[in-house]
């Protein structure tokens, strides 16, 4: 399932339970949704430049085996982002559904 | 599949994936997903996956470069280029209302020396300018887009470039007393082909603004795009109108007045293109777009 317009909001989400770079973030979206959830994964790292732009994370060098890597982490504008957007999410989905399951 | 993909296939990848992308970011970048691809060739050659399948299989995983390369080059674009060219449309609106002479109030006779090097300085100018904007004008159409381009960018630089000298051959070489308009009543052989490269370059960059606009107005683009599109075909008629005017007619203030206000519409509709894309006002209120 392509998740694409949704990525910010789990990039967001697994940010949110540490430090990672985008291989680990994509491995931990996959492997959350059981291999359900899944996107080209270049197109990972705009958007991953996008939120540092934005301020919701941002960017440290750090040396993982042995590589250069650049890891991302959540800055507090992210923690109150990741809140608004869980919350906007969760009305979306009861709200589809709701309609859902009156339409059965 | 046999063997392992050269690492050219991957560098070519990642040159279509920063293609347009500013410098100051493209090596970052480059870095950046060859470490996610060295990733994931590793997690399945540890699955017992062969090299050069792992490469290739990692190489697609990475997805379409060009849609990396658009998403890129939303978040990098380099501001400065369109303050640059929001800058050349003021210069360009100053010259479009000949503001330099009204203010400077010369008083030097038409057709003396410094009269000649003014006005040749003035139209050396708004021709490099108005070169400049047409380049920032290809260069999003290329960055936005995607598409190519090259063939009705050249066309119109070439005939700028062609302009601009028949123009310098006029302004330095026509005499005072002169009233020729075109080439058919020109006295002499320099004027005449001073006429020539001046309506030739506006017949060819004309007609390369026009190319340039039913371009991008066939490529599948958004509603925006398609306007400035249609803006720069109906300024690119502007000098072949002028030239046709020109030759079939003598040159009648309506005709100028109507230049006047067509060249002054695309260029503040070109200003507010480059101050949009330079300010960016939208970005900082959302999320990219879903596209699923």
């Amino acid at each position: 399932m392509n998740i694409k317009g949704n990525l910010p909001l789990l990039i967001l989400h697994v940010l949110s339970t540490g430090p990672r770079h985008g291989y680990t973030i994509l491995k931990d979206i996959k492997q959350g949704s059981e291999g359900v959830l899944g996107v080209a994964e270049g197109t990972l790292y705009p958007i991953l430049h996008d939120l540092e732009q934005r301020g919701l994370i941002e960017a440290f060098e750090e040396t993982v085996g042995g590589r250069l890597r650049r890891c991302y982490r959540l800055t507090g504008a992210g923690r109150r982002e990741l809140a608004r957007q869980t919350d906007e999410w969760k009305r979306y989905s009861q709200a589809v559904n709701l309609l859902l399951g009156s339409a059965s | 599949m046999s063997g392992a993909p050269p690492d050219t296939a991957l560098d070519q990848w990642l040159d279509r994936a920063t293609l347009g992308v500013s410098p100051r970011w493209a090596a970052s970048i480059r870095a950046e997903l060859t470490a996610h691809f060295e990733d994931t060739t590793a997690d399945l050659l540890r699955q017992g996956v062969p090299s050069g399948v792992a490469r290739q299989q990692a190489l697609a995983a990475l997805g379409d470069p060009q849609a990396v390369a658009r998403g890129f080059k939303d978040v990098h674009h380099d501001r400065r280029h369109y303050l640059m060219a929001a800058l050349a449309c003021v210069l360009l609106l100053v010259e479009n209302f000949d503001l330099p002479q009204q203010f400077l109030m010369p008083d030097w006779a038409d057709g003396s020396a410094p009269s000649r090097i003014f006005y040749a300085v003035d139209h050396a100018l708004a021709q490099l300018l108005a070169l400049y904007v047409i380049i920032v004008a290809g260069r999003l159409a290329a960055w936005r887009l995607n598409c190519d381009v090259t063939t009705p960018m050249k066309i119109v630089l070439g005939g700028l470039g062609i302009g601009l000298t028949g123009i310098l051959i006029l302004d330095l070489g026509l005499a005072p007393s002169a009233s020729a308009l075109t080439l058919l009543d020109a006295p002499d052989l320099v004027e005449g082909v001073g006429f020539l490269l001046r309506d030739a370059g506006m017949l060819l960059s004309g007609g390369g603004l026009v190319l340039l606009g039913a371009w991008v107005l066939l490529t599948p683009s958004s509603l925006a795009a398609k306007s400035i599109a249609a803006a720069a075909a109906l300024e690119g008629i502007v000098p072949i109108w002028y030239v046709v005017v020109l030759y079939l007619s003598a040159r009648h203030p309506l005709e100028l007045y109507a230049l006047l206000v067509l060249n002054t519409l695309f260029l503040l509709s070109a200003l507010g293109l480059a101050f949009i894309r330079a300010w960016d006002p939208y970005r900082r209120h959302h999320l990219p777009a879903p596209t699923t």
